[in-house]
């Protein structure tokens, strides 16, 4: 029946397909290569420090794919191809944003609309809805000090996951299943460029700019600190550009509304859930948002209500995107059904 | 654990059947495909066949959202599974049978909509035909 030799049978006399079919002679060359790629990234997170920016990460997820990819027909290949560009423009478009933000947007080249600055209002909602306190000021009274403890390096941490955790899960899933990658890049875009316009539209200064008198505007908190990566730095890990500060300088420093720190925090655990039966397990992973949120707020990075405004887009993409596959799959059975 | 629901793969010989209204086994290929594009509809199952099987039938890739197959997607056949199908030994030699169990090795399908007899020997669940309302 085939090259093998001595094919097994089933308990009901039938030829076990697995071995009647050639096997997929990369498949063992491809875990190989997946496992030390995990390897090296461990080695290099500990000795080099944690790839936050677009170019190290593009390399190291496009490394992974490679190797993920090894002995995978040649369309497979095609496929990646067209997937990774869209990936990239997705975030050359995030990135052209900061323009748009610093410098307004250009109609035509005949005039440029600005949009202006968020000083004041986020701090008046959190506010509001703290009846009267600054929920950064108050964690900050409380939990910082001269001292890295346990609940900065936890806050620290959560806070970096979101440089990695976001591009793991799409990474992971790029090579389990191009269905799901399709799905969870859609919700993922969705909320990229939902922030994209906000970012422009409504440019808002974080918390520790608002508690500082060096831009140019009033001080309108008490002083807040911002250091988020300093536990990050006492666990032992070091930024991988050696100076995180220069990373950040390259980012877009008035977009805290909306938090992508949050919504990507909501986006993969919202994304998982459905693969896990035990409620319990289930439900505590939104435990992460809620840790991400906090230890966002308690870092000076972001408002709450940047937070919740992140959350409230992440929930209405997941069911813009469920309507709309439910819509694909209706069409498409009423061509048979008539 | 897979991450999408189990895959159907409409086989060849169900295709034929499904889109030709003088098969002899038309009516009754119909009614299972109706019940397996429910579960579809439900997101229960995904339902899959061999790109060879669906450009025997005619279906382009900008066809590929219209018509009787409309919620049938292509598990594209490359060169390594022509390879493949080359080697493999059936009984009599058919080089496309082969293709088609290849195919669902190497997708992981483990259902299979057919009236081909020859599936029954190899462990894949065949989708019963016939059981339903006519």
């Amino acid at each position: 029946m085939s090259t093998l030799e001595a094919p097994t049978f089933t308990a009901q006399g039938r030829w076990r397909l697995g071995e009647v079919v050639p096997p997929d002679e990369w498949r063992y060359v491809r875990y190989g290569l997946m496992a030390s790629y995990a390897a090296m990234y461990v080695w290099w997170l500990r000795e080099r420090g944690l790839p936050i920016d677009r170019i190290s990460v593009a390399i190291s997820v496009g490394v992974f794919l490679l190797f993920a990819f090894v002995g995978r027909p040649l369309r497979t290949w095609g496929i990646l191809a067209v997937d990774a560009a869209i990936y990239c423009v997705m975030w050359t478009a995030y990135e052209r944003t900061r323009d748009y933000a610093d410098n307004g947007v250009s109609v035509f080249g005949l005039f440029t609309i600005k949009f202006p600055l968020q000083w004041s209002t986020m701090r008046d909602i959190d506010r509001a809805l703290f009846l009267g306190n600054d929920p950064n000021v108050v964690l900050q009274e409380h939990f910082w000090g001269p001292t890295v403890r346990w609940w900065d390096k936890a806050a620290s941490t959560i806070y970096m996951t979101h440089f990695v955790l976001p591009i793991a899960a799409m990474a992971v899933l790029w090579v389990v299943s191009h269905r799901q990658w399709a799905r969870f890049i859609k919700r993922f875009a969705t909320l990229l460029l939902i922030g994209c316009i906000m970012f422009v539209v409504l440019p808002t200064a974080p918390p520790w700019m608002v508690a500082s008198s060096r831009f140019g505007h009033e001080q309108l908190l008490p002083h807040v600190d911002r250091n988020a990566w300093r536990g990050f730095y006492a666990l032992g890990f070091k930024g991988f550009t050696h100076d995180y500060s220069v990373a950040l300088s390259k980012g877009n420093a008035v977009a805290a509304m909306p938090s992508l720190h949050a919504s990507f925090a909501l986006l993969v655990p919202l994304f998982f859930m459905q693969w896990i039966t035990q409620r319990w397990v289930r439900w505590s992973l939104l435990l992460f948002p809620v840790a991400m949120l906090t230890s966002l707020v308690y870092l000076g990075e972001h408002w709450v209500i940047d937070g919740l405004v992140g959350w409230c887009i992440t929930v209405g993409a997941f069911w813009f995107w469920d309507w709309q596959e439910q819509r694909v799959r209706d069409r498409r059975a009423a061509q048979v059904t008539g | 654990m897979s991450l999408d629901p189990p895959q159907v793969l409409v086989e060849r010989s169900a295709i034929e059947a499904l889109l030709h209204a003088d098969h002899p086994r038309h009516g009754e290929v119909r009614n299972t495909y109706l019940q397996l594009v429910e579960q579809y509809r439900l997101e229960e199952i995904l339902l899959v066949a061999v790109s060879d099987d669906l450009a025997l039938v005619g279906r382009r890739w900008y066809e590929r959202r219209t018509g009787d197959l409309a919620p049938v997607d292509a598990l594209t056949v490359g060169k390594q599974h022509r390879r493949a199908a080359a080697q493999m030994l059936t009984e009599p030699h058919d080089p496309e049978f082969a293709l088609t169990l290849i195919m669902c090795e190497r997708h992981k399908v483990r259902r299979v909509f057919t009236i081909d007899d020859r599936f029954a020997a190899y462990d894949v669940d065949l989708v019963p035909v016939g059981d339903a309302d006519s």
